[in-house]
């Protein structure tokens, strides 16, 4: 029978643990206790712990202290003590429980954390590094107009890189904070992989925008395609960053990317359409190697106009009876 | 010089007298509030009382009879009711009815044919609450580039004096002002056009129908102008390695620009605009009758061929209608994308958006642009937007405009 003592920080973390064999546990500031701790808001002899010889509970009682002793921010002198119930002497907060106590069930260790220890890399880092570089900085090439110089697309590229980086180092010091492995390199793996991704998509999309702009649903494949990627994303961060209960990260990873498309539709789908004297229309361009979809002969590309028409009249009709 | 200013003075102080009681402030007196929205000038035709002034000084009832009353004030100081008996919108011309005929008035009369070149003319008003001004100027002939014929006239015209008469050194009416903030040339409605809407006067106008009338007048209008501008080949110049329309009517100004100067420019950008010089003015925020088309050729040696197709859609996006609107009176574009190839090979990606006049419902405002596919680092963006035309107009003008361009 032994009694297990859990020093635990402010945000009842634990910071120190201790296991005492016998069934008397004295906690004070003096030498001669058993948990000896350093809080000048403790007395000498502070609190004792017991056992019940009969019923085996744990019993605490305070020893007449200046401070008291709070179990769960009640004051009291004697008390039973439960598993969880939090202790707070001075200015210190302690868990006291039997050390027979029964531990949370032994998680499964998953086959996908060995499938994915590659992204832990640092070679894999470093490469998808320098390749997602190599795309900033052709984007940011591409769509500067004027005479650029190549130190200032560097430059530009690498403040670009900068500023995703936050989000790896944070969340590997998040890890790191919460006492896990930190697996940067596995982050920023995630990162720039994802924004290839992103990349990859947004280049394919400008090919169907490209051929085919009249297709229908489109918006609503974009959008489910963002919010499937954006759940994965978060999903891998935190499974490689924490260790949670799936149903946790699972929970986590769908509000945030929710939160992520809430953000990035909120415009479509609250605002009423306002009135604008301008058009807004897209005419994406590429070069005509990209263009499989035959063009229209005059003709037929009138022919085409009559459901523009079609469409606009049912606009003014329900515009008008508003 | 001096002396032609003095004679000048003199001639206009003579007129100001012998006239005064035919001319008169038109005001537009909102209901509500019983404040005036807009004041313009009007001037006495007939011994009956009909008065000539703009539509645009009258657009405020025009639009909204049942929240404004139009009245008069003479230059004696007297105020009474003004009826709309008709309006030609397309003119901007409206006609009214005293509702009682003042003492000493004396109507202008109108003269049988226009001045020749370079005669002094007069323009009267009554911009103020100061009384009649009298601006001379100089008669110099119709405006030859004009769909909507107006007489050219040297002398700046004041706003408030819109509506109010041009007359020959007789005191013969020979147009009617139509003036706008800040335009140092004036331009006058000619006789021909006041002369033929008297005709058509028969009796008061009823409320109810005016959406109607300005409807009728657009359709017809529009139908005159597209035809103008479908019934006859277009000019052809060259833009780049394309051959694009110039000049297509006497009454569409163009004017080119080009980059070729600028040495750092890593492109080269030419372009070539046209433009009817003139629209028609429905409400304070919203005209119509614009007819606008331009034409650029991009090229560039430096850019790849996907940069410079990343280029050629960014300058591609921000095409604006040609016309002022209002929520009131429009709804929002609507657009479509499609491919394109026309009879001489030219492969485009086109855009065409439309709007339609919530008060009109045949008339829309049509915009389109399209880029061509055909060069690798280099291609050909062509633009029009019409404003006021009916679906037949539209749809015609469209194709005429998609066959124009060439290779050369």
């Amino acid at each position: 029978m032994a009694i297990v003592v859990q020093l635990l920080s402010r945000n009842n973390k634990i910071i120190h643990q201790q296991r005492f064999a016998h069934d008397e546990i004295t906690v004070g500031r003096g030498y001669q206790n058993d948990l000896r701790l350093d809080d000048p808001y403790i007395c000498a002899h502070h609190m004792q712990i017991n056992r019940d010889p009969l019923s085996g509970a744990l019993l605490c009682q305070d020893l007449e202290s200046i401070n008291g002793t709070k179990i769960n921010h009640d004051i009291c002198t004697m008390s039973n003590l439960h598993d969880q119930d939090i202790i707070t002497i001075g200015r210190t907060h302690l868990r006291i429980f039997d050390a027979d106590a029964e531990v949370a069930p032994t998680l499964r260790l998953s086959d996908f954390e060995e499938n994915i220890s590659w992204l832990n890399k640092k070679r894999i880092a470093l490469g998808l590094t320098f390749i997602v570089f190599l795309f900033a900085a052709y984007s940011n090439f591409i769509a500067s107009f004027d005479e650029i110089k190549s130190s200032r697309l560097v430059l530009t590229t690498l403040g670009q890189l900068l500023l995703f980086s936050i989000w790896p180092l944070l969340v590997a010091g998040l890890s790191r904070l919460n006492k896990k492995e930190s697996r940067l390199a596995s982050q920023f793996s995630l990162l720039w992989l994802f924004l290839l991704l992103m990349e990859i998509f947004t280049f394919l999309r400008g090919v169907i925008d490209f051929n085919f702009p009249q297709l229908p649903l489109v918006a609503g494949l974009d959008a489910l395609f963002y919010a499937v990627s954006a759940f994965a994303f978060i999903w891998m961060t935190l499974f490689v960053a924490f260790h949670q209960t799936s149903k946790r990260r699972n929970i986590i990873s769908g509000l945030m990317s929710f939160l992520l498309i809430f953000g990035l539709y909120f415009e479509d789908v609250v605002e009423e359409e306002s009135f604008n004297s301008r058009p807004s229309y897209n005419l994406p361009l590429l070069p005509s190697t990209y263009h499989f979809h035959e063009p229209m002969g005059t003709e037929e590309w009138i022919n085409e106009t009559e459901s523009l028409f079609e469409k606009l009249e049912q606009k003014r009709l329900a515009e008008e009876s508003n | 010089m001096l002396s032609i200013n003095t004679y000048a003075q003199e001639r206009a102080q003579q007129l100001f007298n012998h006239y005064k009681s035919g001319l008169f402030q038109i005001q537009i007196i909102e209901l509500g509030s019983g404040n005036k929205s807009a004041i313009g000038s009007g001037f006495g035709i007939n011994e009956s009382g009909l008065i000539a002034s703009n539509y645009h000084v009258v657009s405020d009832y025009v639009q909204y009879p049942d929240k404004y009353r139009i009245q008069y004030l003479s230059a004696t100081g007297m105020e009474g009711e003004l009826t709309l008996q008709d309006f030609d919108v397309v003119n901007d011309l409206a006609i009214l009815q005293l509702g009682e005929i003042p003492k000493q008035y004396l109507p202008f009369n109108l003269a049988s044919n226009l001045p020749e070149q370079g005669v002094p003319i007069y323009s009267l008003g009554n911009p103020h609450d100061l009384g009649m001004i009298v601006v001379p100027g100089t008669f110099n002939g119709l405006k030859k580039t004009s769909f909507y014929q107006r007489i050219h006239f040297t002398g700046s015209i004041n706003p408030g004096m819109s509506g109010g008469p041009v007359v020959n050194a007789n005191g013969e009416v020979v147009g009617v002002n139509v003036a706008t903030a800040g335009n140092q040339i004036g331009f006058l409605i000619p006789l021909e056009k006041l002369k033929s809407l008297l005709d058509r006067v028969d009796g008061q106008v009823r409320k109810n129908e005016f959406k109607l009338k300005i409807e009728n007048q657009l359709i017809a209008n529009q139908q005159k102008l597209v035809s103008a501008l479908l019934n006859r080949e277009w000019n052809k110049s060259k833009l780049g390695n394309a051959l694009v329309p110039d000049s297509v009517a006497e009454f569409i100004s163009c004017w080119g620009d080009s980059n070729a100067e600028d040495k750092k420019a890593q492109y080269l950008s030419v372009e070539n605009r046209c433009r009817l010089g003139e629209q028609i003015y429905i409400n304070r925020q919203f005209q119509t009758g614009a007819v606008e088309m331009e034409f650029e050729w991009l090229q560039s040696d430096v850019f790849g061929q996907h940069k410079f197709y990343t280029f050629f859609s960014d300058r591609v996006v921000g095409a604006g209608p040609g016309n002022p609107s209002n929520k009131d009176d429009v709804t929002n574009y609507q657009c479509q994308n499609e491919a394109h190839e026309n009879a001489n090979g030219v492969h485009s990606k086109t855009i065409l958006c439309l709007r339609a006049y919530k008060h009109y419902s045949s008339l829309y405002d049509v915009l389109f642009i399209a880029a061509t596919l055909d060069y690798e680092q280099a291609g050909l963006i062509t633009h029009f937007t019409l404003s006021g035309v009916t679906k037949a107009s539209a749809q015609a003008f469209t194709g005429k405009f998609l066959e124009a361009t060439s290779w050369q």
